[in-house]
């Protein structure tokens, strides 16, 4: 068997690495000397990532009301960090676009569950009113890309920890530690660490299984590990993995709500139907992020 | 259909909110934003027929108009599907029969009291109790006749009850029916699908108003409820009533399923809510 450690992750040549654009405005929205018209600059350099951009701060993720044409604009409504944060996320779908499907994963379905965890995380974090800037978008994205990682750099391990799992005995990290001696979010964070991203992200992709270990942003990892089993209450996901499970009984819902009491009253039922409309708009993100055409939704006549 | 559209006055988002979030109040069924078109060619009807032009009068007519109880009924008849189905939703069936079916069932092979209870609460035509006796078959298999099933069926129609009883189905009654289970628990004749008798022989049917405090009261012991799209029928108060017999008549961490668009929030907080994938169930504390 083979050990997966940090550095084994970290010597893999092709690695799927942030596209350097991302990594410069993350730089220099960090900067505190950095000014917003040196991120327009910089951002307005890579003309496919401006129009990117704009669009999903036109999309129905933002539902803004008025026209967002410029990326000055987008700065300004939106703020340096939120604008940052939409880049780390399109950015995502470049450092992974490559990896093509087999027959164990299927890839499609495994954006749909991030992007759906990343729209869940968002409309989450709206409603306790936490400002998280875009960052929980970033982190459901990107909770399990250890899994891409196990099946691409590991994938005889990854064929052995998924016909496990087929078989109905433990769960899927047991599985992925027993025959890697790392599971997926701790993969997911070294990656994330590797990147160069923010603690707090890092930390909600490491802990999203495990978010009472947060101590970063305890609240962010959070909303991520709610909008994970969120996502999969709605059906998308690994369904097969899916017990039933209470969600006023999870430990990062007693977290959160120790903060937000007005959880308590929340009514979770109402909430998990609006979810559909929420998750129809993370899919908009997808079909930005990857060039697809617009679907004809609502709009249509 | 496309004639019906066309006709109808265009509903807009925030019109069609405020109707939502009333049918919600009103009901506890929520209807998504992706049900908006639906929901504009059916409300068009309810206005055409009340004699109003616009959702807004419409909104104030079943907000406040004296007379509005009627109306309000007329409503969800014309929002919600009335007709039943084998499997009807699958979500809650695979729920029930993937998750919960098979936890009852080694609970008490481990307690060693094989008996199972399961009531459908409005049956109506005896679709839904006899899907929960194909997955009862299904789950327990060879091990059957060491087992005591009981599955009770009940709706307050008699007329109903008959039919149910009778189990003849249409094509249209196994719309969702997958062939292997057609041909393993139906006998098809003249058309017509019969039940055959080893699903039939564990259900039985009787006549319950929901309302009925006393026979309400009879019925206790059970493993699961299903009282599925019929809530909806009554106000608050006596949602309230029934569900707190449903309540009573559940085993301690027994499950209560009700409609896939319903939800009990304001009515109980006996309940524990549970997800399952794509499907919400209440379960007794
Ligand atoms: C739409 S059907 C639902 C059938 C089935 N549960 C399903 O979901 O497909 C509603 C049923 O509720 C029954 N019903 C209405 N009011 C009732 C009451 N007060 N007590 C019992 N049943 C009632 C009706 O007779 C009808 O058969």
């Amino acid at each position: 068997m083979r050990q997966v450690t940090k550095s084994s992750i970290e010597r893999i040549k092709d690695l799927p690495m942030l596209p350097d654009i991302a990594a410069q405005v993350l730089a220099s929205v960090s900067d505190p000397r950095s000014s917003m018209a040196a991120l327009r600059g910089l951002i307005e350099r890579d003309p496919a990532l401006t129009a990117k951009l704009l669009k999903v701060a036109n999309s129905a993720l933002f539902g803004m009301r008025r026209q967002i044409s410029t990326i000055q604009l987008a700065l300004v409504v939106l703020g340096m960090n939120e604008v940052s944060s939409i880049v780390t996320s399109l950015s995502v779908f470049t450092a992974f676009c490559d990896m093509p499907d087999d027959e164990f994963f299927d890839r499609e379905r495994f954006w749909e569950h991030s992007a759906g965890c990343g729209g869940i995380a968002r409309i989450l974090s709206k409603r306790l009113g936490l400002k998280m800037e875009g960052r929980e978008f970033v982190a459901g994205l990107m909770h399990d890309v250890g899994r891409i990682l196990i099946d691409q750099y590991f994938h005889e391990e990854f064929v052995e920890i998924v016909e496990r799992v087929q078989r109905g005995t433990g769960s899927m990290r047991d599985a992925e530690k027993e025959f890697l001696g790392a599971s997926h979010d701790e993969i997911g964070g070294w990656l994330a660490d590797r990147w160069g991203l923010p603690d707090a992200l890092i930390e909600a992709v490491a802990c999203h299984h495990e978010p009472t270990r947060a101590e970063t942003d305890r609240a962010l990892t959070a909303v991520v590990h709610l909008s994970d089993l969120l996502c999969r209450a709605k059906g998308i996901g690994f369904s097969g993995e899916t017990e039933g499970f209470s969600i006023v009984d999870d430990e990062a819902w007693k977290l959160l709500a120790e903060d937000h009491p007005e959880l308590l009253d929340m009514d979770i039922e109402r909430f998990t139907f609006e979810l559909d409309a929420e998750i129809e708009k993370a899919m908009e993100f997808i079909r930005i992020s990857t060039n697809q055409p617009a679907s004809g939704g609502e709009e249509m006549p | 259909m496309m004639t019906q559209t066309a006709q109808a006055p265009k509903l807009a988002d925030d019109k069609f909110r405020m109707i939502r979030d009333l049918i919600y109040e009103m009901s506890g069924m929520y209807f998504g934003d992706g049900k908006k078109y639906l929901m504009e060619s059916r409300l068009a009807r309810r206005l055409g027929a009340c004699g109003l032009k616009t959702y807004d009068e419409y909104y104030y007519f079943i907000k406040y108009d004296p007379g509005r109880a009627q109306e309000i009924n007329r409503l969800f008849d014309e929002v919600t599907i009335n007709e039943t189905s084998f499997f009807r939703n699958p979500p809650q069936l695979d729920a029930f029969a993937k998750k919960i079916l098979p936890g009852i069932v080694a609970e008490k092979e481990q307690k060693n009291t094989r008996n199972l209870r399961i009531w459908s609460a409005a049956c109506s035509s005896g679709e839904e109790p006899y899907s929960l006796g194909i997955y009862v078959l299904e789950s327990l298999k060879f091990s059957l006749p060491k087992w005591k099933v009981e599955i009770h069926a009940s709706d307050l129609s008699e007329e109903i009850l008959q039919k149910a009883k009778t189990g003849l189905y249409g094509d249209n009654s196994l719309r969702n029916t997958t062939p292997t289970y057609r041909s393993r628990y139906f006998v098809q004749a003249n058309g017509k699908y019969a039940i055959r008798d080893e699903v039939k022989q564990l259900v039985q049917f009787q006549q319950i108003n929901l309302s009925d405090k006393l026979k309400m009261r009879s019925m206790r012991g059970m493993d699961v409820i299903f009282c599925r799209n019929v809530l909806i029928y009554f106000d608050m108060e006596s949602k309230k009533q029934v569900i707190a017999h449903l309540y009573d008549s559940l085993n301690p961490g027994g499950y209560l399923f009700i409609g896939h668009s319903e939800s009990l929030h304001g009515v109980s907080k006996a309940f524990k809510l549970v997800h399952f994938p794509k499907a919400m169930v209440y379960q007794k504390a």
